[in-house]
This record gives structure tokens, sequence and C-alpha cells, in this order.
């Protein structure tokens, strides 16, 4: 009986664990070899390994100190995609991320682009945030898991040049709005 | 052949302490392994490569000309680098026989860009990737990685002996 009890915890974190990452997998297996679609997997090892980097400003310690509690960042982006598609891509990319339960955190609505920010958390802290942005020739799903402090995600946001990660330094403004 | 002769050699009367003849052939024994793990990368660029280079704890220390000491700090672990240029080759067919290894990936990207880096204990492999032409290395022993940006930085300024460039425009 134990036993049985044991494979079915066993089994169910690793469902868990799987439909964290369902709408990532879901688009890296999609354009897999799309080579017009940018791939980017970076892991905790990564990560790792700017902790082991000196901070010389308050600014640099801020963002290694967010940096070193990430487990892993993904991205699919896509540019030169033609503009009625990138519309329905970033349509079903949203439903998508609704359908996974995420919570929506912030959308951002122009004429250039459209971007929602999601989350999900895990005991009251942020374990993996993920962004759609859709454009007139481009299409953005990033996700970034780990422990997110969203206070210091815009200090990545500055520092990492994958499109789509700008979007998330409006969430520091909007932090600070929250505040005052 | 080197193997057979190896296990002869110890089996002679002199080699009596089984301590001694462990340890010999734990050190055989991972030297045939990290070769293997080297061999990979090889066996897929030695056919396609352009330039080949291949950089010891001498060589890595001579092309410092202007002796900056940040790069003495990174490369003072390393014990081996080895870089291909080559003009064209599938980069997930060897990179997947690393991962097959136990290599854990550090950065994957994959497009019109290919850029990859798997690292196992103190060896690492890698490639980056554009329009047909790429480099791929391997490297084994440490690395001081928050010597990097400093040293990117000497590099850009050209304090460097630039090895690729000179081989290619051979």
């Amino acid at each position: 009986m134990k036993k049985l009890i044991v494979i079915i915890i066993i089994l169910g974190a690793g469902n868990f664990a799987f439909s964290q990452g369902a709408v990532m997998t879901k688009y890296f297996e999609k354009y897999s070899s799309d080579e017009d679609f940018t791939k980017v997997s970076v892991s905790s090892k990564m990560f790792s390994l700017f902790t082991e980097l000196d901070a010389n400003t308050e600014d640099e310690k801020e963002f290694l100190d967010a940096i070193s509690k990430l487990k892993g960042l993904k991205a699919v982006v896509g540019e030169n995609v033609e503009s009625s598609e990138s519309k329905k891509m970033y349509n079903s990319a949203v439903a998508d991320v609704d359908k996974e339960g995420y919570e929506e955190l912030m959308t951002i609505t122009d004429a250039e682009e459209n971007v929602k920010i999601s989350i999900k958390e895990s005991g009251g802290k942020i374990e993996e945030l993920i962004l759609v942005a859709g454009g007139k020739s481009k299409f953005a799903l990033l996700s970034l898991y780990g422990e997110i402090d969203l206070k210091k995600i815009s200090k990545l946001a500055s520092s990492m040049r994958v499109h789509g990660m700008q979007h998330l330094r409006n969430l520091d403004d909007d932090n600070d709005n929250d505040r005052n | 052949m080197v193997l057979v002769a190896w296990v002869d050699y110890l089996q002679e009367p002199t080699f009596e302490s089984p301590m001694r003849k462990t340890l010999l052939l734990l050190a055989l024994f991972s030297s045939i392994l990290s070769f293997a793990q080297e061999s990979i990368l090889k066996d897929f660029a030695e056919e396609r490569r352009d330039v080949k280079l291949c950089f010891y704890p001498s060589t890595l220390r001579m092309i410092n000309i202007k002796k900056d000491p940040n790069y003495y700090e990174l490369v003072n672990d390393v014990e081996k680098l080895l870089i291909y240029i080559m003009d064209s080759g599938e980069s997930t067919e060897w990179t997947d026989q690393y991962r097959d290894l136990g290599y854990e990936e550090y950065i994957a990207m994959y497009g019109k860009v290919d850029l990859v880096l798997l690292g196992k204990d103190e060896e690492y492999v890698g490639l980056s990737g554009s329009e047909g032409r790429l480099a791929a290395f391997y490297l084994r022993g440490a690395i001081a990685f928050q010597k990097i940006p400093e040293l990117i930085k000497t590099f850009q300024s050209g304090d460097m002996l630039s090895l690729i460039k000179f081989n290619m425009d051979k």
C-alpha cells in the first residue's frame, strides 16, 4: 500500500513538473526545424556561472542576485513573420497560456505590438513568468522559471538581449506605481 | 593494442602492490575515457575543417602578447583547448552524442544563429555557427568565468595575438 502511495506521488510530481513547461515545450517542438524561429534555452548551470562574477555596482549586485535564483530561461522568437500569421500566433499562444492556468500580470496593447505577461505561483512565490508578444512581423514566447522576484526582473530585462524581454522593464514601473 | 601492452606490463612480477596496480589502471582508463570524449568532436570536425587550433598551457600563455593578468587567470587551469572552424555540418548530431554521455546544457540556441555550450565536470564543448560557418571547441580544464568579461574587452582592443585571424588569412 505504502509503495502504491509513493508511486502515485512520484507520478503526480512528474506530471506537475511537466505541466509547468507544457506551453514552452509545445512551441519548442513546433518550431524545432524552422530556421526563421530562434529557439533559446538557458539552464540553471549557466545562471550559476554568473554568481562567480564580481559585482562592481549596486545594479550589478541586484542583477546577479536575481539571476542566481533562476532555474532557466526558454524563448522562441520569430522575426519576419507575416503580420496576419503573427496575430494568429499571438492569440493562439495567449489561449494556450490561459488554458494552463497562468495568472495574468500585465497586458500591453499598442499599434506596434501586443504583449501579455502571465505568472504561475506556488506557495506565494512566483515560479514561472511567461511572456507572449506579437507584433507586425514578430512573435516571441519567453518563459523564465525558478524563484522570481518581480522587483528585480527589470534588471534582467535591461541586461539580456532577448527579444521580448524589454517589455519586462515595465514591471518595475508597475511595482513602483503599486507601492505609491 | 596499447591496452593489451599495458595489461601485460601490469601483470609483471615487479608490480606486486595491488594499490599501485589499481591506481595505474584508473589513470589509464581515465585517459582513454577523456580521449574518447574529445574524439566525438574530432570525428565530426576533422573531415570538414578549414582551421584547426590546438592549445596547451604553454601555447595559451604564448598568445597573451600584452601579458594581461586577467587572461593568465582565465587560462591558468586549462589543460587543452581545441578549436575547429569549418564550412558546414549538422551541429545537433555530435552535440547529442555529448548529451548522451551526461554533458549538461548551459545554453542552446538554434535558428539562423546556432550557439551551444555543454559541460561535464571540467570538460566543455561548444559551437557557434551562422550562414554555413561553424566554430566548435573542446576544452579540458577549469575556466575562471569571472574573468571572461574583462578578457572580451582585451580581445576587442586587439591586445591578443589573433591566431584564428592569422590562420584564416593564410
